[in-house]
């Protein structure tokens, strides 16, 4: 158990280089994609199966196709400069970032039994992670679900706003006009007999 | 060893031996397979004459639209199923939350059916 999430990890955490490393960028998104992939097997493996299935569904599902657009559009073939100069600095702000969480984390999971005490209600109670997500995010984060609903109305009014053209109406046809369509028009030269 | 893991450790022995095969296929057919590579076997195929342009072109922001159109459903969909599983212990206003947060989705999703987002030229 804890050798698999040893290996998971390490495996998480080379398929991430990949991820900035590969020179090729749709390999690099292939790479983000099985970044996600581990990460929900982790999730699993931490009893919360239902957090890891909705990460293959939102991650790869959505967001993967959304970066794929993202390169497409932007007609990048193969990366051949690459510059090395600002590097020192993204090293050092990411160094930083990394042990904001890291010392965060290390906080929380200083605890030995840390497995078990994330797992305990769950075993003793039976409950899934579904069930748990919906009482506790149903009952006492209802506020903040409501606010989730107005970010995503938000999110598709702006992406409508920013990409939509709305000057050129779409032609429609009218339906009744074409099929009372006849031939009659023709026939009125050909006269046929 | 818990019942959760026993019954995911079925899953896993799949997984393990999906990518055992793919592997072992991969590999066959590198090691048995003629390989002689030419100039007209590795470009794109376009019926016959040479591809004019590179295959990765720009194109219209509209599929781009529709994947984040889809991606605001999908999480829609994400919020729908732990509400459904566990309805019988939340209280009233957890469901008329539910409503609220389905008619702000459905008014986004009437004005952009109404605006033509979803329409092609």
């Amino acid at each position: 158990m804890i050798f698999l999430h040893t290996l998971l990890n390490i495996f998480l955490i080379i398929t991430s280089l990949l991820v900035i490393f590969s020179r090729n960028p749709v390999y690099s998104v292939l790479f983000l994609i099985l970044t996600f992939l581990t990460a929900s097997f982790i999730s699993i493996l931490f009893n919360a199966e239902f957090l890891g299935i909705l990460f293959i569904i939102i991650y790869v599902g959505a967001i993967a196709v959304l970066f794929l657009f993202v390169i497409m559009m932007l007609n990048i073939k193969v990366l051949s400069i690459v510059n090395y100069f600002f590097a020192p600095i993204f090293l050092l702000i990411g160094i930083i970032l990394f042990f904001q969480l890291f010392l965060n984390l290390l906080n929380i999971f200083s605890s030995k039994d840390v497995l078990e005490q994330a797992s305990f209600l769950q075993s003793f109670d039976g409950l899934e992670n579904i069930n748990i997500f919906g009482q506790v995010l149903y009952n006492y984060f209802l506020i903040g679900f409501l606010i989730a609903g107005i970010i995503l109305l938000v999110a598709m009014i702006g992406a409508i706003v920013l990409t939509l053209n709305f000057k050129n109406k779409k032609k429609h046809e009218i339906n009744f006009r074409q099929l009372s369509r006849s031939d009659k028009f023709i026939s009125f030269f050909h006269k046929i007999t | 060893m818990t019942l959760f893991y026993q019954e995911f450790s079925k899953i896993a022995i799949l997984f393990l031996f999906s990518i055992f095969l793919a592997s072992l296929i991969i590999f066959l057919s590198y090691r048995f397979s003629t390989y002689n590579p030419d100039s007209e076997k590795l470009s794109a195929y376009e019926c016959g004459f040479d591809p004019y342009e590179d295959a990765r072109n720009v194109f219209d922001v509209r599929f781009y639209l529709v994947a984040i159109l889809f991606l605001l459903f999908d999480l829609e969909a994400a919020y729908f199923f732990p509400w459904c599983i566990s309805l019988s212990f939340l209280s009233l206003d957890s469901l008329w939350g539910m409503f609220d947060f389905i008619f702000e989705l459905m008014f986004g999703f009437i004005y952009a059916w109404k605006v033509g987002a979803l329409d092609w030229e």
